[in-house]
């Protein structure tokens, strides 16, 4: 009724007598198991054979390497101001000439002599990135002069552009431009316009100004010896300082400030955690190991903590800490972040506390009389080392927000001192005229919490840690 | 070509894949069902009989599973099958039973709910109505109150209870064959007892087949007509029940018996242990699973898996070289 | 009544909470050192009298803390320090409400975004719609709300320009249009947070048993999505959107900010660059306040979804 032979292939030939001998002494009667490994050569062997833990980690040291050891090899002052180079995007060396500014002597006789030519209806004086100067031929008829400027070369035939100046007719139509002058071309737009409004003539001139600093900034920005007569100076070249990364809004060199805020924003975010998880676990395995009331008592603490409106707690020891506005309150923060942080991790141990107590191991040492902190510290510890760090690797990134978040809205590190919250604080202003004030803080910033994500993910599948655990 | 038998299994082949590489939890198990009859399926913990019977049903999950052999079930490869033809016969013809069944009851949903699910899928019914037919089951399966039960979630419920609910679940669709796999192992005896007891009943009442997963011997003597033994992975053993019972043939089965309570033993007799313990399934011997733990083993065991041979004594088959025909006569060589 | 034993105990404790809250805030406040009339310039002595006892100054700690608590319980938050004839309950009930809708919106934004997301993701695991979504969920924690602000605030105005009338306003509060952008900006952090949590969940539901069940019994994968796994991925979310509403509530000082919303976010970092004690404590308790009551709210919530709860009075731990 069975099927009479399930097997595939077919009875082979006669079997050899000697085959049915029986096996003799002693056999292996356990299947030999691979050679096994310790705990911790097993978490290191699958998180190294993580690609994306290796880029991370790769990541975390050099934004470290970045910020610790990068102000050594670029020596610029992340305070140092320049009013001729603000706002720059990435720039490399430049050579400027130095100039000084007078009022401008001027030439009857050079301008009769330069409208000789009838082709030519505005002439350009000067061109520097510290001053334009322009004039053109009058216009029977015009009570005054509309000068328009806009950026860029080819311009539409009825376009103007920033309305710079009004110019009352006189014998010489001319003008100077002062106004926040970049190394590009500027088109300017010359309405000649008579006592009715009517636009009687338009001119149209390109001007590229050419790189120019003045004596004063110079000087102070340490370019040139202060000494030094401005005759000796003015006219020769100069060699004014590459920007990587660019500079902000009021000219500081923006991959300084980076390093410089690196270190006060990786700081607050590793030195934080690493207080409040120590704390965290301490306090919960405390709890844990003790049990009954203590931990009940222990635990309602930890809730309430929880409970705070964390922000603005962060906020309040601010106010605490009597840090004036517009003072960098890091130490503020820091406490702040230790003090309100600890309960997620507390839980944590203490529920892992709770499990490991369960196990029979740790109640064998107990029954042999092992003093609890040595029970701790020889049985618990390791046990609970994974889920620590992994804590811990999630809790950088969040650090690193905070400390972000409140530079940000101006409660936390405060100019001039850097950080990449305070950074992108300042940056947030000239986001639309100039981005790369914004985005370059904004990536390191992302960057940083990218790889710490990353890395907490990675330890957390070397660990073989549930997901979810450490979501707090 | 019409066959006689519901269910027939052939060379039924396994593999799951995981970080440690494929894992050959069945490697090569054939068995047939008839109907109306109970085909036990025993062996330890691990050997593969919970995977056989899912495979076979297309419930292991696992991307890149290994999967060979045939199980027709009335003539169709349920191998075969595209998931939407399988899902005619899962739930409609066949029907299967788990072992813990508070965790294989949906916890956020009622009993009621959940047995008149697979009624509208199959049998079209409205909702009321297979409601009102999943309380007739519920009662069909001795479930006390049972027009409250159908309100009640999972968690209400005790095991044993649970346990009859399933079966209600299972039985919806009059199945021809009912899959229990462990049914009563997660029970207290008395409870295990009543239900076996319900099994049987609604056997008899129904005339549908079972294939009974278990791995105690006390439960297949009472329920089974034929008896399949698994061994890491392989069917090592197979015949009617009391040929089995009578003349185990595969040193597997008879130290199973061994190492199993029963009757006929005196007080303070010591129960037999198996020495050592299963073969690592990621890369098995080339030999028979066995051997290693085999008190008989011998020099071909090592290296060649045995055959499915007909046992000398009883009526069954056994995989083992012991029955080989020239076995004998190398004991007669051997020995003169 | 298992479920009003349910319920009460979360009252109990939520009052408790609330209590804690504002007593810190009470004690944090008292630290600061010097005394929140030492700025006020050229005070002649009697003046600065009256305002002490205005403002309760005068009275010893225990008094002091007495009043705070009974008024802070009779919902009276006190008078602002720097202008001061307007109520701290005044300025809530001016700014609350646009943080609240602006809040509001934000979570929807970011629970009705999560669930849709983390499901998609979990029904093609592995294969690419999982790997985009799970990419942009990483992308989107590792990058600042404010730089998400400041990005849309770009985009919109480039659209704006592209279009040539103003589709969107860039700044400012008035209609839905003015909230949109920003809610959605809001709400992108805790809808990637909600999309992972979603997505394991959804796994975790996957790999169970009772899924199987539903399998043998001849359900379709899309007849089991619906019936089982999706109803029962989605009650653990219920848990964590409490402190989900929290951190939108807060993250919303940043929006309002960029946005030039008048929130209650935006009036409480100004008060705090100003010193303004009352404003500082008023709104930091009633925060707190609104907070805990989210919070048990959405235990309740899910109290009542929950059948082991409802029916029982316990389950699985409620608060993530
Ligand atoms: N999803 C899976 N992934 C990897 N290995 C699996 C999986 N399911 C089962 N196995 C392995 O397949 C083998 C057979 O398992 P199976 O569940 O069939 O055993 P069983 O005979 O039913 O045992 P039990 O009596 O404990 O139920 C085991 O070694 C198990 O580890
Ligand atoms: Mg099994």
């Amino acid at each position: 009724m069975l099927n009479p032979n399930g097997a595939g292939e077919p009875v082979s030939a006669a079997i050899p007598v000697e085959l049915f001998e029986p096996l003799q002494g002693e056999r292996q009667r356990d299947f030999i198991a691979r050679p096994s490994i310790g705990y911790w050569q097993h978490v290191w062997l699958r998180f190294k054979h993580n690609r994306i833990a290796m880029v991370a980690l790769v990541v975390v040291a050099s934004l470290v390497l970045f910020a610790v050891a990068g102000p050594w090899l670029w020596r610029v002052d992340p305070a140092a101001q320049s009013i001729g180079s603000r706002s720059l995007g990435p720039t490399l060396q430049r050579k400027a000439e130095v100039v000084s500014w007078r009022p401008w002597m001027f030439s009857a006789a050079a301008y009769q002599q330069s409208m000789a030519d009838p082709a030519v209806d505005v002439v350009v004086a000067d061109a520097n990135t510290e001053f334009v100067r322009l004039w053109w031929r009058g216009v029977e008829g015009a009570v005054r002069y509309e000068v328009y400027r806009s950026i860029g070369g080819d311009l539409a035939s009825d376009a103007t552009g920033l309305p710079l100046e009004d110019i009352e007719a006189e014998s010489v139509p001319r003008l100077e431009d002062r106004l926040d002058l970049r190394q590009r071309d500027y088109t300017y737009i010359i309405h000649a316009v008579d006592e009715r409004d009517q636009v009687l003539q338009r001119y149209s001139q390109t001007v590229s100004p050419s790189l120019a600093i003045a004596i004063m900034d110079a000087q102070l920005e340490g370019l040139v010896p202060v000494h030094m007569a401005v005759g000796d100076i003015e006219g020769t070249g100069l060699v004014l300082p590459a920007h990587p990364l660019g500079t902000d809004h009021l000219g500081r060199d923006i991959l300084a400030r980076l390093m410089y805020g690196g270190r006060v924003s990786l700081f607050i975010g590793v030195a934080a955690p690493l207080f409040y998880v120590l704390f965290g676990a301490l306090y919960g395995g405390i709890a844990g190991f003790l049990g009954g009331r203590t931990d009940d008592v222990m635990m309602r603490m930890a809730d309430f903590i929880v409970a705070l409106p964390f922000l603005l707690f962060m906020i309040l020891f601010r106010v605490l800490f009597d840090v004036q506005p517009g003072e960098s309150g890091i130490s503020a923060m820091l406490v702040a972040m230790i003090v309100l942080g600890w309960p997620s991790t507390a839980r944590l141990v203490r529920g892992q506390v709770l499990q490991l107590k369960e196990l029979a191991f740790v109640n064998a040492a107990q029954i042999l009389g092992a003093r609890p902190l040595y029970i701790i510290l020889t049985h618990m510890l390791p046990n609970v080392m994974g889920v620590l760090l992994v804590s811990l690797t999630f809790a950088i990134p969040s650090a690193i927000f905070t400390e972000a978040f409140l530079s940000f809205i101006g409660l936390g590190v405060a100019p001039p001192a850097p950080s990449w919250g305070s950074m992108c604080n300042d940056g947030i202003r000239t986001m639309l005229s100039h981005p790369h004030e914004l985005m370059f803080p904004a990536v390191a910033i992302s960057l940083a919490v990218l790889a710490f994500n990353l890395l907490g993910d990675a330890l957390r599948d070397a660990f073989d840690i549930r997901e979810g655990v450490t979501d707090g | 070509m019409a066959e006689r038998e519901l269910l027939v299994v052939d060379e039924l082949r396994v593999e799951i894949p995981t970080h440690g590489g494929f894992v050959r939890a069945v490697r090569g198990v054939s068995f047939s069902m008839e109907p109306g009859k109970t085909l036990a399926l025993v062996g330890e913990s691990g050997c593969g009989k919970s995977v056989s019977v899912q495979a076979m049903l297309g419930l292991i999950n696992v991307q890149g599973l290994r999967l060979a052999g045939e199980a027709r079930f009335m003539g169709q490869d349920l191998l075969a099958m595209s998931e939407a033809q399988l899902n005619t016969v899962r739930g409609a013809r066949i029907g299967m039973v788990f072992q813990d069944p508070l965790s294989a009851f949906n916890p956020t949903r009622t009993i009621g709910e959940q047995i008149a699910e697979g009624l509208v899928l199959h049998k079209g019914m409205a909702k009321q109505a297979a409601l009102e037919e999943a309380r007739r089951l519920l009662d069909e399966c001795r479930l006390s109150e049972p027009a409250r039960r159908v309100v009640q979630y999972p968690f209400e419920l005790s095991g044993g209870m649970l346990q009859r609910a399933m079966i209600a679940m299972a039985l919806a669709c009059g199945p021809q064959l009912l899959i229990a796999d462990e049914p009563t192992t997660a029970l207290d005896v008395t409870t295990q007892d009543q239900i076996l007891w319900l099994m049987q009943e609604l056997q008899r009442s129904r005339g549908m087949s079972i294939l009974l997963i278990t791995h105690d011997l006390a439960v297949v003597a009472r329920m089974a007509d034929d008896v399949a033994v698994m061994y890491a992975g392989q069917l090592v053993e197979r015949a009617g029940v009391d040929d089995l019972f009578s003349h185990p043939t595969h040193p597997y089965t008879r130290a199973l018996m061994r190492a199993t309570p029963h009757g006929e033993m005196v007080r303070g007799e010591p129960l037999a242990s198996i020495e050592g313990s299963p073969p690592d399934l990621f890369a098995p011997p080339p030999g028979c699973g066995f051997c290693p733990r085999c008190d008989h083993a011998m020099r071909i065991c090592e290296d060649r898996v045995p055959l499915l041979f007909t046992s000398r004594r009883g009526g069954g088959v056994s995989r083992c070289w012991m029955e080989h025909p020239d076995y004998s006569r190398a004991r007669v060589v051997g020995d003169a | 009544m298992p479920l009003m034993r349910y319920i009460s105990g979360r009252l109990v404790s939520g009052v408790f909470t609330i209590w804690f809250i504002a007593t810190a805030t009470f004690f944090v406040m008292h630290w600061v050192p010097g005394d929140p009339l030492s700025d006020e310039k050229a005070v002649s002595p009697e003046i600065r009298k009256n305002l002490e006892a205005r403002y309760g100054l005068d009275k010893s700690l225990g008094t002091q803390y007495w009043i705070y608590i009974t008024s802070m319980a009779r919902g009276d938050f006190g008078i602002s320090y720097t202008q001061k004839n307007r109520s701290v309950n005044d300025i809530i009930a001016m700014h609350f409400p646009v943080s609240a809708m602006l809040g509001a919106l934000a979570v929807l934004f970011a629970t009705v975004g999560g669930i849709l997301w983390g499901a998609v993701a979990a029904r093609y695991r592995n294969r690419w719609p999982d790997g985009a979504i799970m990419f942009a969920v990483i992308l989107t924690v590792s990058v600042p709300s404010f730089v998400f602000a400041a990005l849309s605030q770009h985009l919109i105005i480039k659209l704006n320009q592209l279009l040539g009338f103003s589709l969107l306003p860039v700044a400012g509060w008035g209609g839905f249009r003015n909230m949109l952008v920003p809610a959605l900006v809001l709400g992108l952090g805790t809808m990637a947070y909600l999309t992972r949590l979603m997505r394991a969940s959804t796994l975790e539901v996957a790999g169970s048993e009772y899924i199987k069940t539903a399998r043998a019994k001849g359900l379709s994968s899309l007849q089991i999505f619906r019936h089982h796994e999706f109803r029962n991925a989605v009650l653990p979310l219920i848990t964590v959107l409490g402190p989900a509403i929290a951190a939108i509530t807060t993250g919303g000082f940043v929006v309002e900010l960029i946005f030039t919303i008048p929130g209650l976010g935006r009036y409480f970092v100004a008060a705090v660059q100003q010193l303004d004690y009352t404003v500082i404590m008023g709104t930091t308790v009633f925060y707190g306040a609104f907070l805990v009551l989210m919070v048990l709210l959405v235990d309740i919530i899910y109290g009542l979804v929950d059948p082991r709860i409802r029916l029982q009075g316990k389950g699985a731990g409620v608060r993530a």
